[in-house]
C-alpha cells in the first residue's frame, strides 16, 4: 500500500522566510508524530459523559481530575511485559477521610533510560460537600517512581497510622513509606526499600498484605510472574505465522515471596520467609491473589492465581517448628488447593488465572472465590461450602457470557444495592483480536468490562446495561480498584488500562438527584493506636428483613471482609460497605478480628461511616480460633 | 418414558448413529429440518478479510489458492461453491481465524443445503465445522443451533450429539444435556464421554454418589483419561471418602475424554498434508488449547520415546506456542532416532529462521534435507525460498525447475519459479514458464498479473494492459477479479511512477467495485500527495462513511481538509478526534492552533491551560506550553506567548519540536541572534530538517554572518538533496556580499545541477550570478538576456525583471552579480 502522509505546501523564500505559518510547522511535526500516536490508540471509545441517569455507574473521569493515560511502551517487539500491566491503588494517604488514587504507569522496555519518561501519579482526592475533585501531588509526595509499574499494596507497615505504598514493578519493587504530614502541609512519602530490605527485582504482578503470624505488623506476600529478560525475549507467533504475545509457557516461572514484618520487633524490616512457610515447591505464574480464612479456622489464608498452571490455597495452619506464633518462625502453610477444590476447574483443568474475587455471594458466612481467565476459557466460580469449594460457574450462571472475554481485574460489589453482592469483570485481551487486527486497530486487544447482577442466594445475569454505558467501552482494561471515592454510601470503580486512559466510574445511586437508594452502613475496622485498618477481618450485618413471601420478618446476614487485596494488580477501600437493600435496621455488627478474635457491636447509626474499634465492643470472644462458641460463629443461611 | 426406551439404535462405519429425533421431540428439544439455511435461495454471508500482515508466505497461499477457488466457483454454484466456501473455513479454522471462518462454514452449509433441497444427496461436514467455529468464539446459543441442525441433517451423528451435550452443560440446559450424553452411552465409542459428561452434571447438581459411579465408568472405559481423576476425586472428597479423594488428587493428569470426532482429525490431517509450516498440535490446539495438547503429546512421548510422529506433533505444537528451544530439541531426537529423517532437518531449517530471523541459519538443514531425499518437494521448495530471500535468486532456480518438474500441476512452485527467472532478467524462461502455468491453469489470477508484471519490466505496458485485460474479459472473472485487476494494474502504474494513469486505474477499480477500499484509500492518498485535496477529502468522506471507526483516515481527512484550507471542517475532524482522546497531547495542541486559526484563540488557550493543568510529566507539559505560546502570539499577546515558548524550552530542553517552534516564534519577531541559537540547538536534536536549516541560514543571512551561512549549508547539503537549500548555496557562494565567501567555480558548479534539475527563472539568474562569479562574463552575459527576455515576454514581477536588467548591466562591465539579500 502506498503510504505518502500529506502534509500542507509551506512558502520558502529566502527574504520572506519568516512567512511560513508556525501552523504548517507544527502541523508538519505532528504529521509524522500523530501516527506514532494512532498506533498507541484505542478507536472504539466514546465519550460517555451523557450517561442516562438510570445508569449504575457514571464515567466522570474527564470532570473531576486525575485523567491518567497509561502507556505501555511497546516497541513493536512484542515484549511481553507490555500487555500485562498495570494496576490501581485507591487509599486515604493524607488521613482526611477520602480515597485517593494511585496511577501505575509503565515505560519503555530495552532502551536506555528516559529522565522526561512518564511516572506512576498520585491524586490527592479534595473531596468538598459531596463534591469530588482530585489534584496531582506527585512531586510533593516525594515519589518518583519511574519503574514499569505493575501492581500495587497500599497498607501501613509501620504502625504509624500513615498508609504506606508498595509498588511492584517489572524490575525493582519499591517500598514508599508514609512520613506523615510535614511542615509545609504536605505529606511526603520516602523509598525505604533498602532500609526495609523490601526488594525484590523480578517480574512481581500481584501482592497481598496481610498479618500471618499475628504479631500486630502487616506482612506481604509478593507474587511473582516469569522470568523474562530482554535479552532472551522470544518471537512468538500464531498458526498463522503472525506475531504476537508469548503463552506463558514460553518462559520459567517466578518464585513467590513471603515477606514477614519484623518492625515489630524491632528489626530492620522485611525477611523472606518463604522457604520456611511454604517448604520447598516449583514456582509457579502467579497473577492473582487474595487473603480469606478459607475454613474459618481464624487463621488468614493465602489464594495464589497462577497464568495456566494449578491455582494454590496457602492455608495457614496456626502451627510451625519447633515454635510459632510470637517467635522468629513463621507458621507453615499447606497447599490445600487441590482437595478443597480451588486448584482447577469443575473438570479438573487448570486455568489462565488472572484476577481474585474473594467475597461472600450468598451471604452464609463464608468467603467464595471468583477468578477470572482468557477467552475460551470461562471464568471460574468457587462457591464456599464449609471449607470446601465447588465450581459452581455453570449452575450460576457465569459461564458462558465469559467465554468470549479475557477477565482481569475484577471485584464483588453491590451495585444494584440489594443487599448482595454482584460482579463487576474488567477485559482486555492479551493476544491480538483477529476481528481488531483486520479492521487495523493500533492496539487490537480491547474487550467490553461486564456486571453480573445477584439475582439472590449467589445467581447471577449479565446485566451490563443497567450497570451503564461506560461498560459499552470496548477497551484493554486491567486492574479494578473498588472504593467509596465520594463516601456516599456507594461503590465506585476506578479502572486502569493497558496503554490507555484510565477511568473513574462514580456510582450514581445516591448523587445529588437521586437520594432515594436504600440504607447503607459503612465501618472502617481499626485498632491500635494510632488507629490501623485492620486487613483480613471480616465483619457482618444481622438485620431484620421483610420476606418475600410476605409471612412476616426473617432474620438475615451479610458479610464482608476488610482487605486491599483481590482484583488484579489493585488496591482497594479497606472499609467495609453495606447496602441494606429492603431492611430498615441492624440488630448487631459482627466482627472477626484477624487476630482471631471475635466481637460484637450494638448496631451504628445508618448512612453514614463508623469507625469500629477493636476491643470497645460489648461482646467479645478470647483469642483462639479453636475455641470459639457456636454463637460466636457468623451464621449460616442455608 | 426414559429417553434410551426411546432409541432406536444403530452402528455403522465406526461411528454411533441413533435415531433420537423421537426422544428429543419428546423432551421439548426442536430441530430444525435441515441446516440453519433451509432457503430456497441461499444468502451468503459476508466473510471478513483476515489481516494476513506477518502470516506466512504458505499461509498467504492457500489462503489465496482457496479464496480463488471460491470465486471461480461462483458461476457454478451448488456443491462446487458449497466445497469451496467449506475448504476456505477449514482453513481459516485452522489458521485461528474463526471470525473469518464461521461465516464461511456458513456458506458451505446454506448453499450445501440448497443443492440437497434440488435433489443432491451429498451431506458435506460444513454445518459441523461451523458450531466448531462458534464453538471457538465463544458463541455457545449458535453452535448449539448448529449442531442441531448437523442432527437434523445426519440423525444420531455421535460427535454432534456428544459436542452438542457438552454445548448445552455450558449454557445450564442440563437436561438436555443429560438427554444426550445418556444417548452417547449407547454406542461403545461414546461410552467414555458420556459417561464423563453425565458424572460431571452429576457433581454439578450435587449427586456425588451418582458421579462416582459414571466417572469410575469413564475411566474404565478410557484408563488413559487422567483429567477424569480429578473429577472423581471431587465426587469422592463430596462423600467424605477422603483417603480415595487425596489418592486421585496426588496427581491428577491432564489428558481429555476423547470421543470419536472423524471431521475434526480429518480437519487436521487435510491440514498436515498440505505441508505448511504451521501445523497443529491436535485437536486440542484445534480448540484453542495448546497448553493442553503440548501436554498430551509430552505424554505420548513418555510413554512411547520412538513414536515419532507424536514427537513431531509435540515439536510443532511447541513451535507453535513459542517454545523453539524444546522444539529444536524434539526435532533433534527425532534426527538422533531416525539420521535420514529429512523432514525433521525441513523443520529444524524453519526453527532457525524463527529463532535467529535468519534466513541464512536455514540453510544447512534444509541443503541437509534435500540431499537426504532429493525429491522431497516441500524441501526443495523451502530451500528454494530461502535461497531466494537471501539474494541468491540464481541459486533457487534449479530447485525451483526440480520442485516443478516433481509435480508439474505445482502452480504455486511454477509461480514463484517464473518470479525468480523474472527477477534475474530471465524474462524469455519466466515468459515460458507463466505460459506452461496458464496453459494449466488459464484462470489463474497470479499468474495473468506476473504475465503481466513481465510485460511491464520487458517496457510493454499494452502488453500488460493486455494481461489485465484478459482478466477482466475472463467470462468466470467475478466482479471481485475484475476489480483487483484493475488494482493491480493501478499499483504497477504507482510504482512505476505514472501516477495520472494509476490515478485512472483506481477510478476504474472504484467504477466496478465503489466501495474498494484500498483503491478508495491509495487513491486518496495520490490525490493529496499530489496536491489535489478536494478530491481526496472526498474519498477520505467516502472511507470513513463506510467505517467511521477509521482514526487513520479521519486523521488523514482531517490534515488535507487543512492543506486546503477547509480549517473548519478540519477543526471538526480533530474535534472528534480530540473527544475520544482526550489527553492525547497530539490532538490537544494540533485541534487547539486550529482554533486558534479560525479565530477562537482564548477557546485554544483554555483547552491548552486545562491539558497543562492536567499534565504532568515534562515532555508532553513542554509541548502544550509550547502550543499554547503559539496561541498566545496568534492572539496579539506577543510577550506572555514567548514566555511560555520559553518555559516549555526550559521545562524539556531535548524535546525538538519546543525548541523549533521558539525558534521559529523568535525569528518572527526578528529576534535573530536568539532565533540562531535556538536553531543551533535544534538542529543539534533534529539534524536532517531541510526546512528549519533553510530558516537557520536564512536568519544568519539578515545578521550578515555569511561565513557561518555557507558552512551551514555546505554541511546539511552534504546528506540532503533539498533543492531549495542548494540553491541558497550557490547563490551566497555567487553573489555573497563578503568576498571571502564568494566561490565562483563551485558556485557554478553547483548552479548547474540545481539548475539542470529544475529549470526556472531563479535557477537561471543564479547560474548566470555563478558564471560571472567565476569570470564566465559571455555564457552570463548570454544567460542573462535569455532570462530577461523570457521575463518581459512573460510579464514576471517588475523587482525580478529590474534586477535582472541591473546584473545584465553588471555582468556588461565585467561585475559580479548582486542578490536583494
Amino acid at each position: 500500500m502506498v503510504d505518502l502522509s500529506p502534509h500542507p505546501p509551506t512558502t520558502r523564500l529566502p527574504a520572506t522566510a519568516f512567512t511560513v505559518l508556525w501552523l504548517s510547522s507544527t502541523l508538519f511535526l505532528w504529521s509524522c508524530s500523530a501516527l506514532s500516536w494512532i498506533g498507541a490508540s484505542t478507536v472504539a471509545a466514546q465519550p460517555v459523559d451523557a450517561a442516562p441517569p438510570t445508569d449504575l455507574w457514571r464515567d466522570v473521569t474527564g470532570t473531576v481530575g486525575a485523567e491518567f493515560e497509561h502507556w505501555n511502551g511497546a516497541t513493536g517487539e512484542w515484549y511481553f511485559p507490555e500487555i500485562n500491566g498495570a494496576g490501581v491503588a485507591l487509599f486515604d494517604f493524607d488521613n482526611d477521610g477520602d480515597l485517593d488514587i494511585y496511577w501505575l504507569q509503565g515505560s519503555r522496555l530495552g532502551g536506555s533510560g528516559d529522565e522526561d519518561a512518564p511516572l506512576d501519579r498520585l491524586w490527592r482526592n479534595d473531596l468538598r460537600a459531596g463534591k469530588l475533585s482530585f489534584s496531582d501531588v506527585t512531586e510533593s509526595s516525594g515519589i518518583r517512581a519511574s519503574g514499569y509499574g505493575m501492581a500495587v499494596a497500599a497498607a501501613d507497615f509501620d504502625n504509624d497510622g500513615w498508609v504506606d505504598l508498595y509498588v511492584a514493578n517489572y524490575g525493582s519493587n519499591q517500598l514508599w513509606r508514609n512520613q506523615g504530614l510535614s511542615a509545609d502541609g504536605s505529606v511526603r512519602f520516602e523509598d525505604v526499600t533498602q532500609a526495609w530490605r523490601a526488594g525484590d527485582r523480578r517480574w512481581t504482578s500481584a501482592l497481598a498484605v496481610l498479618d500471618f503470624d499475628r504479631d500486630g505488623f502487616l506482612d506481604l506476600y509478593v507474587g511473582n510472574y516469569l522470568r523474562f529478560e530482554i535479552a532472551t525475549h522470544k518471537a512468538c507467533t500464531i498458526t498463522s505465522g503472525q506475531r504476537d504475545y508469548c503463552h506463558p509457557s514460553n518462559y520459567p516461572s517466578e518464585d513467590d515471596l513471603l515477606f514477614r514484618n519484623t518492625l515489630g520487633q524491632g528489626q530492620a524490616g522485611f525477611v523472606d520467609v518463604s522457604r520456611r512457610a511454604f517448604g520447598r515447591v516449583a514456582p509457579t505464574p502467579t497473577l492473582g491473589l487474595a487473603v480469606l480464612d478459607a475454613d474459618d479456622d481464624g487463621l488468614l489464608d493465602i489464594y495464589v492465581a497462577n497464568d495456566d498452571q494449578p491455582n494454590r490455597l496457602w492455608r495457614n495452619t496456626g502451627r510451625c517448628s519447633p515454635t510459632c506464633l510470637g517467635s522468629e518462625q513463621p507458621p507453615i502453610f499447606e497447599d490445600d488447593a487441590l482437595l478443597t477444590g480451588t486448584a482447577v476447574n469443575g473438570r479438573g483443568q487448570p486455568e489462565a488465572s488472572m484476577g481474585v474475587a474473594p467475597g461472600d455471594i450468598d451471604n452464609d458466612g463464608d468467603t467464595d472465590l471468583f477468578i477470572s481467565h482468557l477467552d475460551r476459557q470461562t471464568n471460574t466460580l468457587y462457591v464456599n461450602e464449609g471449607g470446601a469449594f465447588r465450581d459452581e460457574t455453570r449452575p450460576r450462571g457465569l459461564a458462558a457470557p465469559s467465554l468470549p472475554f479475557t477477565g482481569f481485574g475484577t471485584a464483588w460489589v453491590d451495585g444494584d444495592l440489594d443487599g448482595d453482592l454482584d460482579l463487576v469483570v474488567v477485559n482486555g485481551a492479551v493476544q491480538v483480536l483477529d476481528e481488531l487486527r483486520r479492521r487495523n486497530d493500533p492496539h487490537p486487544f480491547h474487550q467490553k468490562n461486564q456486571y453480573f447482577e445477584n439475582l439472590g442466594g449467589g445467581n447471577f445475569q449479565q446485566a451490563d446495561e443497567r450497570a451503564g454505558a461506560a461498560f459499552n467501552l470496548s477497551e484493554v482494561s486491567r486492574g479494578l480498584a473498588v472504593g467509596d471515592l465520594d463516601n456516599d454510601g456507594d461503590p465506585d470503580l476506578v479502572i486502569s488500562q493497558n496503554n490507555g486512559p484510565g477511568r473513574i466510574l462514580i456510582h450514581q445511586a445516591r448523587e445529588p438527584n437521586q437520594k432515594s437508594g436504600p440504607a447503607w452502613l459503612g465501618l472502617r475496622l481499626v485498632a491500635g493506636d494510632p488507629p490501623r485498618d485492620q486487613l483480613g477481618a471480616r465483619v457482618g450485618l444481622v438485620y431484620h428483613r421483610p420476606s418475600r413471601d410476605r409471612s412476616g420478618a426473617a432474620h438475615a446476614s451479610s458479610w464482608r471482609r476488610v482487605g486491599v487485596d483481590g482484583s488484579y494488580a489493585s488496591s482497594s477501600d479497606p472499609r467495609a460497605l453495606f447496602a441494606l437493600g429492603s431492611a430498615k435496621s441492624v440488630e448487631e455488627v459482627r466482627v472477626t478480628w484477624p487476630d482471631g478474635r471475635r466481637e460484637v457491636f450494638a448496631p451504628p447509626k445508618l448512612n453514614q461511616y463508623t469507625t469500629l474499634v477493636q476491643g470497645t465492643g460489648p461482646k467479645s470472644s478470647p483469642r483462639s480460633p479453636k475455641s470459639s462458641s457456636p454463637q460466636d460463629q457468623p451464621p449460616r443461611n442455608r | 418414558m426414559s429417553p434410551k426406551s426411546l432409541i432406536a439404535f444403530s452402528f455403522r462405519s465406526g461411528v454411533g448413529t441413533l435415531s433420537i429425533l423421537a426422544s428429543l421431540a419428546v423432551l421439548g428439544i426442536s430441530l430444525p429440518s435441515a441446516p440453519a439455511a433451509a432457503q430456497t435461495a441461499a444468502q451468503l454471508a459476508a466473510i471478513p478479510s483476515p489481516s494476513l500482515s506477518g502470516t506466512t508466505p504458505e499461509v498467504r497461499q492457500s489462503l489465496r489458492t482457496a479464496q480463488e477457488r471460491v470465486e471461480s466457483s461462483k458461476g457454478q454454484g451448488g456443491m462446487e461453491l458449497s466445497n469451496a466456501f467449506g475448504e476456505l473455513g477449514m482453513l481459516y479454522l485452522h489458521f485461528g481465524f474463526v471470525d473469518a471462518a464461521a461465516p464461511a462454514f456458513t456458506n458451505a452449509a446454506r448453499l450445501e443445503a440448497q443443492a440437497a433441497a434440488d435433489g443432491s444427496t451429498a451431506q458435506g461436514p460444513w454445518t459441523y465445522y461451523l458450531a466448531v467455529a462458534q464453538q471457538e468464539q465463544g458463541n455457545l446459543r449458535a453452535a448449539a443451533s448448529s449442531l442441531r441442525a448437523v442432527l437434523a441433517q445426519r440423525e444420531g451423528n455421535l460427535p454432534a450429539v456428544l459436542r452438542l451435550a457438552g454445548v448445552l452443560a455450558e449454557l445450564g440446559e442440563t437436561q438436555e444435556a443429560r438427554f444426550l450424553y445418556e444417548a452417547g452411552l449407547q454406542s461403545p465409542l461414546g461410552k467414555a464421554a458420556g459417561h464423563a459428561g453425565l458424572g460431571q452434571l452429576d457433581l454439578d447438581e450435587r449427586k456425588p454418589e451418582e458421579a462416582i459411579g459414571h466417572f469410575e465408568a469413564a475411566l474404565e472405559a478410557q484408563p488413559e483419561a487422567t483429567a477424569l481423576r480429578y473429577r472423581l476425586g471431587m465426587a469422592l472428597r463430596d462423600v467424605g471418602d477422603m483417603d480415595r479423594a487425596r489418592e486421585l488428587l496426588k496427581e491428577p493428569g491432564g489428558q481429555e475424554v476423547q470421543f470419536p470426532d472423524p471431521l475434526m482429525i480429518q480437519l487436521r490431517l487435510q491440514m498436515e498434508g498440505t505441508g505448511h509450516q504451521a501445523v497443529a498440535g491436535g485437536i486440542a490446539a484445534q480448540q484453542g488449547d495448546l497448553a493442553k495438547a503440548i501436554r498430551s503429546y509430552r505424554d505420548a512421548v513418555t510413554s512411547q520415546p520412538d513414536d515419532l510422529q507424536s514427537r513431531r506433533s509435540l515439536a510443532k505444537a511447541l513451535t507453535q506456542s513459542g517454545d523453539l528451544d524444546g522444539a529444536e530439541k524434539e526435532f533433534r531426537e527425532i534426527i538422533k532416532r531416525d539420521p535420514s529423517n529429512a523432514s525433521a532437518y525441513l523443520e529444524l531449517g524453519s526453527l532457525a529462521i524463527s529463532k535467529s530471523g535468519d534466513p541464512q541459519a536455514a540453510l544447512p538443514h534444509l541443503q541437509k534435507a534435500v540431499d537426504l531425499a532429493p525429491e522431497f518437494r516441500e524441501a526443495r521448495a523451502r530451500l528454494a525460498r530461502v535461497l531466494a530471500t537471501t539474494g541468491r535468486l540464481e541459486d533457487s532456480i534449479p530447485h525451483l525447475r526440480k520442485v516443478v518438474e516433481l509435480d508439474p500441476r505445482d502452480a504455486d512452485g511454477r509461480l514463484r519459479l517464473a518470479r525468480a527467472l523474472m527477477e534475474t532478467r530471465r524474462t524469455d524462461e519466466a515468459t515460458k514458464e507463466v505460459a506452461a502455468l496458464l496453459a494449466q491453469q488459464p484462470d489463474n489470477l497470479d499468474g495473468i498479473l506476473l504475465s503481466g508484471r513481465i510485460h511491464a519490466v520487458n517496457g510493454n505496458p499494452e502488453a500488460a494492459e493486455r494481461e489485465f485485460s484478459r482478466v477482466k474479459d475472463l467470462s468466470s472473472a467475478t466482479r471481485d477479479q475484475r476489480a483487483r485487476a484493475t488494482l493491480n494494474m493501478a499499483l504497477l502504474r504507482q510504482a512505476q511512477g505514472r501516477i495520472q494513469e494509476s490515478i485512472d486505474f483506481y477510478g476504474e477499480t472504484l467504477k466496478i467495485s465503489p466501495d474498494q477500499p484500498q483503491a478508495l484509500f491509495n487513491l486518496a492518498v495520490i490525490l493529496a500527495s499530489n496536491q489535489r485535496l478536494k478530491g481526496a477529502a472526498e474519498l477520505y468522506q467516502r472511507l470513513l462513511r463506510l467505517d467511521p471507526s477509521r482514526t487513520d483516515v479521519r486523521y488523514r481527512l482531517a490534515v488535507t481538509e487543512m492543506g486546503r484550507g477547509e480549517l473548519k471542517a478540519a477543526s471538526e475532524h480533530f474535534e472528534i478526534l480530540v473527544r475520544d482522546r482526550p489527553l492525547a497531547i497530539e490532538l490537544v495542541t494540533s485541534s487547539s492552533l486550529l482554533l486558534a486559526e479560525l479565530g477562537r484563540g482564548d477557546e485554544a488557550a483554555d483547552r491548552l491551560l486545562a491539558a497543562i493543568s492536567k499534565t504532568r510529566d515534562k515532555a508532553p507539559k513542554a509541548r502544550l506550553k509550547s502550543t499554547l505560546g503559539a496561541v498566545e502570539i496568534k492572539n496579539g499577546h506577543l510577550e506572555r506567548g514567548l514566555g511560555h515558548l520559553r518555559d516549555a524550552v526550559d521545562l524539556a530542553p531535548k524535546v525538538p519540536e519546543v525548541r523549533k517552534r521558539y525558534a521559529e516564534a523568535l525569528a518572527g519577531e526578528k529576534r535573530y541572534a536568539q532565533a540562531v541559537d535556538e536553531y543551533v540547538a535544534y538542529g543539534a536534536l533534529a539534524p536532517g530538517d531541510d526546512q528549519a536549516t533553510f530558516a537557520h541560514a536564512t536568519c544568519l543571512i539578515i545578521l550578515d554572518r555569511w561565513q557561518e551561512t555557507v558552512d551551514l549549508l555546505s554541511d546539511a547539503t552534504r546528506s540532503s538533496s533539498d533543492l531549495a537549500l542548494t540553491h541558497l548555496l550557490a547563490r551566497l557562494l555567487a553573489s555573497a556580499p563578503e568576498p571571502a565567501v564568494r566561490n565562483g567555480e563551485r558556485a557554478a558548479q553547483i548552479a548547474q545541477a540545481v539548475f539542470e534539475a529544475a529549470r526556472n527563472p531563479a535557477h537561471g539568474e543564479t547560474l548566470a550570478m555563478a558564471m560571472a562569479a567565476s569570470g564566465r562574463w559571455q555564457e552570463a552575459l548570454t544567460l542573462q538576456k535569455r532570462l530577461l527576455k523570457e521575463a518581459q515576454d512573460a510579464s514576471f514581477d517588475a523587482d525580478f525583471i529590474a534586477r535582472v536588467q541591473r546584473n545584465l548591466a553588471r555582468y556588461e562591465q565585467q561585475q559580479i552579480g548582486q542578490s536583494d539579500w
